[in-house]
């Protein structure tokens, strides 16, 4: 499994030029007036998608027909994936949140109460997408996998515009702010379980493929 | 405990590999027909080393695939020094080394990064054994995979598949596409591996020199079935090539004949029992059969059906 982990970050360092060319690009956005909450927890969401960008690699290599020819078990190259993804996020957070202070300083944007809350809910945003896609990328392939991934980029935008637009129509009751925020502090775990529930898919889904 | 096991099955001179009536069948993708391995049987005893020939598209990867559990047999058994393939997966794939045809690290790796990662993958790894294969074969540890030519790529498989002090060697196409020279030191590696006697190797690739110059056992496959599995010696010895005239062709025993081939000249006919042949038939040359020609002839065969 370290092993795993080791050739994911060997793999994405030349990627990780890229990736500071982003982040370049973020931070020159926020002095042009993007605030810098939103920078941040877009940083914190481009960091934890890098693990898409590696499984195009692995597949333009054809890493994962080697990688089984070596003592390691379906299982865990499927936990060694969700492992990158996660070890990611918390780069991506970190890089975030000290982009985000950084930012603050300059800006009259306050850390506690705008860059981190975005960050965590970029971070959660994040975990749920990859939650959906990384299953349809071990059953579908990268790039069939890439045009579900902006599918399921859009899905939530449509269900939540959707509901909004059927509440409005037949006068539901929409959830009042304390019912909301108390909603929104079980998201962590209920992203997270996701997370959880999405490795048992993508690992059952990956010990029937035929490579 | 398993790695006991496994090593008394070597002393006790269990095959390498074992496979029994391996059969898998592809279904009929939308454009193509579909594929079937059919009742392969094949060992390779310990210290040996096993040739798997076959035209392209004969199955020969679809095999290896099928020994390293890549893809799911429909049935049949597959034993590695007498373990069950299913039951001891990861302890047999830490005794193996194994080169693909396709599918290797990243292109952007360094020899240096792909050893770092595999000492953290196979717990008997060797690294100074890696660093000394990759200076015999001069190739540099900083520089990118996808900068090397295709023998060096190809040495460099070898170097990351020895340097765990594997016991089998699995090679699929390992000489395929590269120039004589460098097939040569390849071959050479193979001979060294097997001086020790529980050393063993199965290695596939069309070019029938190779085979002829290391594999003491031949496993021949045509469009998925079994052709010809044996000692290499005893093949090419079984064998002979008679030359004659359309008309002595056609006073010929059908029974003598495996398969023929008609050219300008006259026939050229595939024969079992050269000595016999010889008596029976003083008119005609009979000569000596190569690999080469037992792969052009053999799939001409003519039985029923």
């Amino acid at each position: 499994m370290k092993g795993l982990i080791l050739k994911d970050f060997y793999t994405m360092a030349r990627y990780g030029r890229t990736m500071i060319a982003l982040i370049v690009f973020y931070v020159l956005l926020s002095f042009l007036g993007q605030p810098a909450s939103f920078v941040s927890s877009m940083l914190v969401f481009l960091c934890a998608m890098m693990v898409v960008s590696s499984f195009s690699y692995d597949e333009y290599g054809k890493w994962n027909k080697y990688c089984l020819s070596l003592p390691i078990s379906r299982r865990q190259m499927v936990g060694g994936k969700y492992l990158f993804a996660l070890i990611m996020l918390v780069i991506g957070l970190g890089v975030g949140l000290l982009s985000g202070y950084l930012l603050s300083l300059t800006q009259d944007v306050s850390f506690w109460e705008d860059v981190l809350p975005s960050c965590l809910s970029g971070a959660a945003a994040a975990l749920f997408m990859l939650s959906l896609i990384l299953p349809l990328m071990y059953r579908f392939g990268v790039e069939k996998g890439r045009i579900l991934l902006l599918a399921v980029c859009f899905l939530p935008v449509i269900l939540i515009l959707g509901f909004l637009k059927f509440a409005e129509v037949y006068h539901l009751p929409l959830p009042d702010e304390a019912t909301t925020s108390m909603w929104l502090k079980f998201l962590p775990i209920l992203v997270l379980a996701g997370f959880g529930v999405s490795y048992l898919c993508s690992a059952a889904i990956f010990a029937k493929k035929e490579l | 405990m398993l790695a006991m096991e496994l090593m008394t099955a070597s002393l006790m001179g269990e095959p390498a590999i074992s496979v029994q009536n391996l059969c898998k069948q592809y279904e009929e993708g939308k454009n193509g027909k579909g594929f079937a391995l059919e009742h392969i049987s094949f060992q390779l005893p310990a210290g040996t080393i096993l040739g798997l020939i076959g035209e392209n598209g004969a199955g020969k990867t679809t095999l290896i695939k099928l020994l390293l559990n890549a893809i799911a047999k429909d049935s049949g058994s597959i034993r590695f020094w007498g373990k069950d393939l299913l039951a001891a997966e990861k302890k047999i794939k830490s005794e193996i080394g194994v080169v693909l045809d396709e599918g290797f690290f990243y292109e952007g790796m360094t020899p240096r990064q792909v050893g770092k990662v595999l000492g953290k993958v196979f717990e008997n790894w060797d690294g100074p054994l890696y660093d000394s294969y990759l200076q015999q074969f001069s190739l540099s540890q900083d520089q990118q995979i996808k900068e090397f030519s295709k023998g060096m790529k190809m040495k460099l498989s070898l170097a990351s598949a020895l340097a765990h002090h594997p016991k089998l060697l699995l090679l699929d196409e390992p000489t395929g596409g590269i120039d004589p020279v460098c097939r040569n030191e390849i071959l050479d590696l193979f001979l060294d591996f097997v001086q020790s006697a529980e050393n063993s190797i199965l290695f596939s690739s069309h070019i029938t020199s190779d085979m002829e110059k290391v594999a003491d056992y031949l496993l021949y496959i045509h469009e998925g079935r079994q052709i010809l599995y044996g000692e290499r010696e005893d093949i090419l010895f079984g064998y002979a090539i008679l030359k004659c005239t359309r008309e002595d062709f056609a006073a010929m025993d059908g029974n003598d004949i495996v398969a023929y081939r008609e050219n300008q000249f006259g026939v050229e006919v595939l024969v079992q029992e050269r000595k016999t042949m010889a008596t029976k038939y003083p008119n005609a040359v009979v000569e000596n059969v190569n690999l080469e020609q037992l792969m052009v002839f053999l799939p001409k065969e003519k039985k029923e059906g």
